[in-house]
């Protein structure tokens, strides 16, 4: 036993002992370098080159859309896509091989050179993400590919699902604004969104429903893990560790998918517009109309895509939520509301001064649609004539703040808080003007001002769905948050008008339809009794607007139409027919034992056979719309 | 006048040059780690360890030139610290680290130098009998306490980094072999637990060496108990208390094939890495192993397999010269100063890098399972390349000092 431990001779020992642990040690991990590098070299050597793990991403597919009955709105198609795995042909030692691989596929696939070579070198992909050259190509590409294979290493063909849509025989899908499209992520929202999984081009829901339920529709990505040698063939795999992908959910739409073919059918091919019908009793849309309209496969081919956003028509703009038109004549029940709720009017006793076909107020005169005059009116007659001189003068005794607060009440110059508007299009919210209004603007407020504004002319604008929830609100008495989406919750906003007035309103409406004067009567449906409003909206532009809103059956209505059609002419000639058809099919459809000939009314008309989809459109129990030919 | 003379006198200067080129080759490494052909160098991993190296070199100096005698005052002071840090960790950082901000803390890594000054100041006090149970209490707890810590963050290769310090500074401050032959026993018997014969023959070896030795009757005692408890517990903790992973890792390690794409891949990739390197490598940026394949840890753990794999045996035998030659120089240090103190540290420190530099080095090469253990001065971190040249600092200043009783 030493005393201690740091006599020399003893330290000495005790730190070659040490030292000898330590080389032992390190001659372990010398021998076990020296084996990997010297010895076995030449194996690893090998498998370096010829074994390399990789992850490969199984496509997860995307949730399915539906309307209100379970048929497929959109739904996912195969198709084929040519991709390079860039560090397969960096990697290769042949230095040629990348140059010719690039060359034989700029000839196959009929791409310029430097854009696959551009493609290739993108420094935002992943490193081992295999970049996606051509998509949704032809199947004679395929098999050049296929067959060459060995000589083009680092090339894959790979099987993706891309969206495919429920057409008209046109080719056109339905409702493309509302089921939106799905596109190539754009650089900006990946790189926000790379941390939840997506890749430099993966598809993204960019408009509608796509966008809207992009988290509900898409699925997890499953993994697959193999083995490949230098030539990019798989050697082996491990099943073992495969992750599954997860596929997205589906979504279901409050649309029905025959009232929607019915209302764009209804619509001819030159006409633009939009329709919005709608179930006053809970906000769903049944079916929600743009016109003119578009593929959403156009987004696949830039020159097509570039086209639409040039078109000066708009295709790709969602009239129903974002066009602002005048009202016109629709406004009138707001203004007659207003008279009855005030006290001023009843419906039946004529008032006011005669109409004879215009009437001067100040040094101007201001003119009735119908210019031989339409004589003294009550509000019932006034508005089943639609006389503009008889809300002239009601519109001056309402007074602009009384019209502005039945306007507001009515949900004008807001947004309706309509789901879909969250989908990349958001929604307008109209214009609803006020004396303050008057006075910052032009400086001062006079009663001209509310003569135009009492028949819906001047500075008003509202949106189609706006008007679709007005009727609402009069056929029902409050205001519901109009919805396409099965998900989203029924919202109701009451409506401080009394029951009586509505009722009123309601019947006048309804004899606008019925009664043998009545601008509306385009918009009857036998067997049902309709209440409606025309409307004819002054263009400053060019032609006028044709307006047409309806609610049915008058006396517990379940369904409101709103039509607009653009530059078209008399919104009785134009748009009551539209809405009428409309109609006829949802009458058809709800009550398929008073009339056998369910769709046919608007196919016949339009000369249109329904395209037969691969799908089985008619769930069981419904109604087939097969083409019945009178 | 003064500084010149000390660089020229007082410094040591190949260990100081070993550890400077070690850092650097390390940046390298790291650098090729992290690039890629197509996009270069991702992020700024490499940009931050030299932003780091900058910090460390400037702690190696820090270090260098505080007088020794300090380091024993503040000895348990530190390591009091260090605990607390480790206790704070558990409790309120992200178990491993303190997020501050732009950088993480690891507190574990200061632990492990707290805890080596901690156990040479206990160590190098006089007339010390470590033959007896009674002294070798406070160093197991000194050791322990920070390894359970650690342990349960859990990091099981730095928890073990504590205990393996424990024995080399025993023998440094002069047990007895035969005293520490039992203290490495129960970790004979943990091994030979799981195999009948081997924990007989294990048994018989005790026992001739108790024959022979006739030790004291409480140690008998002891020796009989520790090895009992440890050969039952050690199956029942492997069904019961380790963590699927790390079973996993030591399964793996006896048979890689086992488990070709989870810890056995990694290990497998490595091997590959580093066999196809060669003679003389891929060269610098050009192995393909490390750039192609999935070795998610190739600039932290793994680091030592692109060493291998782009500089071939001829770089890998370079890097394990360097760190023969530091650890060489710790213990030529601890043989030639004046003070028990700084002596007992420079052992500690010496048997911590060894096991670092073994447990790393092997497992990339496939000869120890796979710990998750860093390789100093190369793997990629701030607070651990600060640690490191701290310890350098550390070591140089201890040799500065070498005349010194303190």
């Amino acid at each position: 036993m030493h005393d201690d431990f740091m006599d020399n001779g003893f330290r000495k020992t005790r730190a070659r002992w040490m030292m000898s642990v330590v080389i032992v040690l390190f001659a372990v991990l010398f021998v076990g370098v020296f084996r990997l590098q010297i010895t076995d070299s030449e194996r690893y050597s090998i498998q370096s080159k010829k074994n390399t793990m990789q992850v490969v991403p199984i496509e997860a597919g995307r949730g399915l859309i539906t309307d209100r009955n379970g048929v497929l709105l959109v739904d996912n198609r195969p198709s084929y896509t040519i991709s390079v795995l860039p560090q397969r042909l960096r990697g290769n030692t042949d230095p040629t091989v990348r140059g010719r691989v690039v060359n034989r596929l700029s000839q196959v696939a009929g791409l310029p050179v430097q854009r696959i070579n551009r493609k290739l070198e993108d420094r935002n992909r992943r490193f081992h993400e295999p970049v996606r050259l051509i998509r949704d190509v032809g199947f004679n590409i395929v098999s050049v590919v296929e067959e060459e294979r060995h000589d083009l290493p680092g090339v894959e063909i790979q099987f993706e699902a891309r969206r495919g849509y429920l057409s008209l025989s046109r080719g056109f899908p339905l409702a493309p604004h509302i089921v939106g499209y799905v596109g190539l992520i754009d650089p900006e929202t990946y790189e926000r969104k790379r941390e939840m999984g997506y890749r430099l081009d993966d598809q993204i829901g960019k408009r509608g429903i796509e966008r809207l339920c992009e988290s509900v529709l898409r699925g997890r990505e499953g993994m697959k893990f193999i083995e490949v040698d230098a030539f990019g063939r798989e050697v082996g795999s491990f099943p073992e560790r495969t992750t599954l992908p997860l596929r997205g959910n589906d979504v279901q739409l409050t649309l029905d998918w025959r009232l929607q073919q019915a209302a764009e059918l209804a619509f001819a091919d030159s006409l633009r517009g939009s329709l919005v019908a709608m179930n006053p009793n809970n906000g769903e849309i049944l079916a929600m109309v743009s016109k003119p309209g578009f593929h959403p496969q156009s987004i696949r081919d830039l020159r097509q895509w570039r086209t639409l956003q040039a078109d000066k028509s708009n295709p790709l703009l969602n009239r129903s939520i974002k066009g602002e038109y005048p009202p016109a004549s629709v406004f009138k029940m707001v203004t007659a509301i207003a008279g009855l709720e005030t006290g001023l009017i009843d419906s039946e006793t004529a008032r006011y001064r005669s109409c004879a076909g215009g009437m001067k107020f100040g040094d101007r005169v201001f003119r009735c649609h119908n210019a031989t005059g339409c004589g003294r009116l009550s509000l019932r007659g006034a508005l089943i004539r639609s006389c503009d001189v008889y809300f002239y003068q009601l519109g001056r005794k309402v007074g602009i703040t009384n019209w502005n607060r039945y306007a507001r009440t009515l949900g004008f110059g807001q947004p309706t808080g309509i789901d879909i508007a969250a989908g990349g299009d958001g929604e307008a919210s109209g214009l609803v003007t006020d004396r303050s209004y008057y006075t910052a603007r032009y400086g001062h407020w006079a009663d001209g001002y509310m003569l135009n504004l009492a028949i819906g002319q001047g500075e008003t604008s509202v949106t189609p769905v706006q008007t679709a929830r007005y009727i609402s609100a009069l056929a029902v008495g409050t205001l519901p948050r109009p919805r396409v989406l099965k998900s989203t919750a029924p919202e109701f906003t009451p409506v401080q008008i009394s029951a009586q007035t509505l009722k009123t309103i309601r019947s006048i409406m309804l004899d606008v339809v019925e009664a043998p004067y009545g601008t509306g009567k385009r918009a009857r449906v036998e067997g049902v009794r309709v209440a409606g409003k025309t409307g004819t909206a002054q263009n400053p532009h060019g032609e006028d607007h044709a307006w047409f809103t309806a609610l049915a059956p008058a006396h517990y209505p379940e369904i409101v139409v709103a039509v607009v059609v653009e530059n078209a002419g008399h919104g009785g000639a134009v748009a009551a027919p539209i809405a009428g058809r409309v109609l006829e099919t949802y009458f058809d459809l709800t009550r398929p034992e008073q009339k056998t000939d369910t769709i046919v009314a608007a196919r016949v008309d339009n000369e249109q056979s329904p395209e037969a989809n691969d799908s089985d459109p008619a769930p069981a129990g419904s109604t087939t719309p097969a083409v019945v030919l009178r | 006048m003064v500084l010149s003379r000390f660089f020229k006198q007082e410094l040591d200067l190949p260990l100081l040059l070993s550890v400077v080129l070690a850092t650097l080759f390390g940046i390298g490494a790291i650098y090729s780690a992290t690039y890629s052909w197509e996009h270069g160098a991702a992020g700024r991993i490499y940009e931050r360890q030299i932003i780091w190296s900058a910090v460390a070199v400037a702690a190696l100096f820090l270090t260098l030139f505080v007088p020794p005698k300090y380091y024993y005052a503040f000895a348990y002071i530190l390591y009091g610290i260090s605990i607390c840090l480790l206790v704070l960790v558990l409790q309120f950082g992200d178990q491993r680290w303190f997020d501050l901000g732009p950088f993480h803390m690891q507190p574990s890594e200061l632990a492990k130098i707290a805890t080596i000054l901690a156990l040479a100041r206990y160590l190098s006090t006089r007339n010390l009998d470590l033959d007896r149970p009674r002294s070798l209490i406070t160093p197991f707890f000194l050791v322990l306490l920070p390894a359970v810590l650690v342990f349960k963050q859990p990091d099981l290769g730095t928890a073990l980094v504590f205990i393996s310090v424990l024995l080399p500074m025993f023998y440094w401050a002069g047990m007895r072999p035969v005293v520490l032959f039992f203290l490495i026993s129960p970790l004979l018997s943990v091994i030979c637990a799981f195999h009948y014969v081997a924990l007989v023959v294990l048994v018989l070896a005790i026992a001739g060496v108790v024959f022979l030795v006739r030790p004291g009757r409480l140690m008998v005692g002891a020796i009989v108990v520790v090895n009992l408890a440890v050969a039952v517990g050690a199956p029942f903790l492997w069904e019961n208390k380790l963590h699927d992973y790390q079973r996993r890792r030591i399964l793996t390690f006896l048979n890689p094939d086992l488990d070709k794409l989870g810890a056995g891949y990694q290990v497998m990739q490595s091997k590959v890495a580093i066999g196809s390197g060669g003679l003389n490598g891929k060269g610098y940026l050009q192995g393909t192993q490390t750039k192609l394949s999935f070795l998610p840890e190739q600039h932290t753990d793994f680091v030592f397999s692109v060493i291998g794999e782009e500089f071939g045996f001829a770089g890998a035998t370079i890097v394990l010269a360097m760190f023969l030659l530091i650890i060489w120089r710790a213990i030529q240090i601890a043989g030639l100063v004046k003070s028990r103190f700084s002596s007992l540290v420079a052992i500690g420190l010496a048997a911590m890098l060894t096991f670092h530099v073994f447990v790393n080095i092997g497992m990339t090469v496939g000869v120890v399972p796979v710990t998750g253990l860093p390789l100093p001065y190369f793997s990629y971190g701030g607070s651990h390349l600060v640690v490191n040249l701290i310890l350098a600092g550390l070591l140089l200043n201890i040799y500065a000092y070498r005349h010194e009783y303190h």
